[in-house]
């Protein structure tokens, strides 16, 4: 091979594959703000699709006598624009729609059907991920559920359609119901709605033994069977918060069952100690979050009595602690020993939890023990390359670091919290072409609608930063920054969360209403995700109201 | 004149050793991802086993050194080529998806090709010049250099 030939055959590779890229994305692209050229009405009662009409005019006048009938509405969709798909090999296929904004046409055989993002919601074709490992990736659409819905709504096998019948990609854009255009106000009025919708959520789900609803399926009405003890007491600690903002009867009556039920079923020994677990194995968090909950209660006078509970399980987690301020996440009740194990969030929690409880115990090892964890906490591994460029899950964190401020500030924490944020707001989601209304989330990856938790957690320790950064005072600039990123983040969770949120695509509103949702496309409400959004959310109002500020 | 660093017999062994870089890295790449495809598999195998076997043999066999060089080094940038190609298609296929993702999609794409294209492009086109200019200069000259003595200290050569 000469060098010429070489170089000959590199350069034309290069313009081959140019011309194929520019061709495969030319091809496959979409346009999304052009003219209508025809409109999808649908109608919708109790969560199911009860009529639809395709018309290219007269849209408004479609199906609008159903529009007298209680608990209705119709929805018209415009589609813009279409394109071919490349293949209907299932990972493909599933990759090949932006989710929530594409829909699916397919004829067959002198037919025609059509899902619209509300149809894959319904059938669940957005809930498919593919698990590597312990990491798992959620994508497009899931092949299999859409190819299987166009097989019943066309009265054809699977294989023969698969076959035979032309699919397409739509770009659609909701006309009616108007969805909000610009991104929804953050002051104290949308906030303190936000915090009392969250709150009103978690109390409903409480049983009468003080269980919550664990996680809901707000397109299919489903429950989860999972439980999760450390999440039982987040979303206490949470639903506390929310009593003690909103004065709610029926939050304080939930919030104390929720409470009761930890102690009725949880509440065993660990040695001489007292700590909350399920099983022979106690773990820190379930401790910690219990203990940072029956602070909130004591401390908001709905449960005075939990402070001798306070000191029990302020005891439990200090013995647990290892002389570098690290804990040992693990307590085996049978061999009575602490397990030296690490698990995520432990620490942080049990930091945070120790801060709070000094605040009503005034027992200075609390406030030591808590310092110590933090510092510990944010220390930097120096055997770890990544680390300037990396931070794990650090809300807890970052609250320890604003509630020891006044009392045992840790700088350090400050400086790694404000880092944190820094990156958080450098890697938030900005302009994506298809889903503007996505700015400000963290992102999942950029062909994934944002999970609204990962942005809930980053912008409560946002909450907690900026709390402790202008105790701190430091520079206007940087708190401006951060209190912009936090403005820009809440705006996408409030434009999310169920109040009332899609309705006509839930069987149930009601018990959805003031739920955090997994992402716009998965309408699982799990109950840490509105205690994550709304911890958040009512901080920053204390923030928002500087006589009540710290 | 045949430099330290021009020394064919040096360079040889240079680009012999060299090459256990771009296999290595291949190896490691492929089987740290968690998802096994033989399409990806099979080919990088085939190409990380005949780096290590060119390798091998140029180092045992300088007479067919040349010939086995080549062919690694030709399996090598087809293999960059062809992970380069099936990287930019995807790119282009998910930018017709979903339109511009912005500094994300450009960062990803930037690393990629950052780690592809010295080992599975540039390391091998090198090689292949080299081999090249080495055909074209007179063959005794090789093995002229190949029975001399030790290069001088100052490191000419005549």
């Amino acid at each position: 091979v000469t060098p010429r030939a070489l170089a000959r055959l590199l350069a034309a590779y290069l313009a081959v594959l140019c011309v194929a890229c520019l061709g495969l994305a030319f091809t496959l692209h979409v346009s999304r703000s052009t003219a209508p050229k025809r409109s999808v009405v649908s109608v919708w009662h109790g969560g199911h699709r009860i009529a639809r009409a395709v018309v290219s005019e007269h849209a408004e006048q479609t199906l609008a006598q159903h529009d007298s009938a209680p608990g209705t509405l119709r929805v018209i969709e415009d589609v813009l624009d279409e394109a071919p798909l490349l293949t209907l090999s299932p990972a493909l296929f599933g990759l090949s729609f932006v989710p929530a904004r594409d829909g699916i046409e397919v004829t067959y055989g002198g037919h025609g059907s059509l899902a619209t993002p509300d149809d894959l919601v319904k059938i669940g074709a957005y809930n498919s991920s593919v698990s590597f490992g312990d990491f798992k990736l959620k994508f497009g659409v899931d092949a299999k559920v859409a190819f299987a819905y166009f097989a019943r709504e066309l009265d054809v096998p699977v294989d023969e359609l698969l076959a035979h019948g032309k699919f397409r990609r739509l770009s659609l854009r909701r006309r009616s119901p108007a969805g909000e255009v610009t991104a929804p106000e953050v002051n104290v009025a949308s906030l303190d709605a936000a915090v009392r919708g969250a709150g009103g959520y978690l109390a409903r789900s409480v049983d009468a033994e003080g269980k919550f609803r664990y996680e809901v399926d707000g397109a299919s009405g489903e429950e989860t069977p999972d439980y999760n003890l450390p999440r039982h007491a987040g979303a206490t600690w949470y639903l506390a918060q929310a009593a003690r903002h909103s004065g709610d009867a029926q939050m304080r009556a939930a919030v104390q069952r929720a409470a009761r039920h930890v102690i009725s079923n949880y509440y065993k020994d660990c040695g001489s100690r007292r700590c909350v677990t399920g099983d022979e194995s106690a773990d820190l968090g379930s401790s910690a979050l219990a203990l940072l909950a029956f602070v909130e209660l004591v401390e908001s006078d709905i449960a005075p009595e939990l402070l001798g509970r306070v000191t029990e399980l302020s005891e439990f987690l200090r013995s647990q602690q290892r002389e570098d301020g690290e804990f040992k996440h693990l307590y085996d009740r049978n061999k009575r020993e602490a397990i030296d194990v690490q698990f995520l969030y432990y620490s942080g929690e049990a930091a945070f939890a120790l801060s709070r409880a000094y605040r009503v115990t005034h027992d200075r090892r609390n406030l030591d023990a808590a310092r110590r964890a933090l510092s510990r906490l944010v220390e930097q591994p120096f055997w770890y390359i990544g680390w300037r460029y990396y931070w794990g899950a650090e809300h807890w964190t970052c609250h320890a670091l604003d509630d020891l401020w006044d009392d045992a500030p840790v700088p350090a924490a400050l400086d790694f919290c404000l880092d944190w944020q820094e990156f958080v707001r450098n890697t938030a989601v900005e302009g994506r072409e298809a889903s503007p209304e996505y700015d400000g989330a963290s992102t999942s990856g950029p062909f994934v609608p944002p999970q609204l938790v990962v942005t809930a957690t980053r912008m409560e320790a946002a909450v907690a930063t900026l709390s402790a950064a202008r105790r701190a005072k430091i520079s206007a600039s940087r708190l401006e920054a951060l209190e912009r990123g936090i403005q820009r983040s809440f705006a996408f969770l409030l434009r999310y969360q169920y109040l009332p949120g899609p309705t006509h695509l839930m069987p149930d509103p009601d018990m959805m209403h003031g739920g955090v949702p997994a992402s716009e496309t998965d309408f699982h409400v799990r109950i840490d995700y509105p205690q994550h959004a709304a911890a958040g959310w009512v901080e920053y109002i204390r923030l928002l109201q500087p006589q009540t500020s710290k | 004149m045949v430099t330290r660093a021009t020394d064919p017999r040096r360079l040889r062994k240079g680009f012999a050793i060299g090459n256990l870089v771009p296999a290595l890295l291949l190896a490691v790449a492929c089987w740290a991802l968690p998802l096994r495809w033989w399409v990806m598999d099979v080919p990088v195998a085939i190409v990380v086993l005949g780096l290590i076997a060119s390798s091998a043999l140029s180092l045992a066999d300088e007479r067919r050194a040349r010939k086995l060089l080549r062919l690694a080094a030709l399996a090598l940038l087809g293999l960059g080529l062809l992970l380069i190609g099936a990287f930019a298609l995807s790119i282009a296929f998910l930018s017709g998806v979903h339109g511009p993702f912005g500094a994300f999609g450009m960062i990803l794409m930037g690393l990629v090709v950052l780690l592809l294209l010295p080992y599975a492009v540039i390391y091998p086109c090198v090689e292949l010049w080299w081999l090249h200019q080495l055909e074209q200069a007179p063959v005794a000259a090789e093995s002229r250099t190949e029975t001399a003595p030790a290069l001088p200290l100052d490191g000419t050569a005549a």
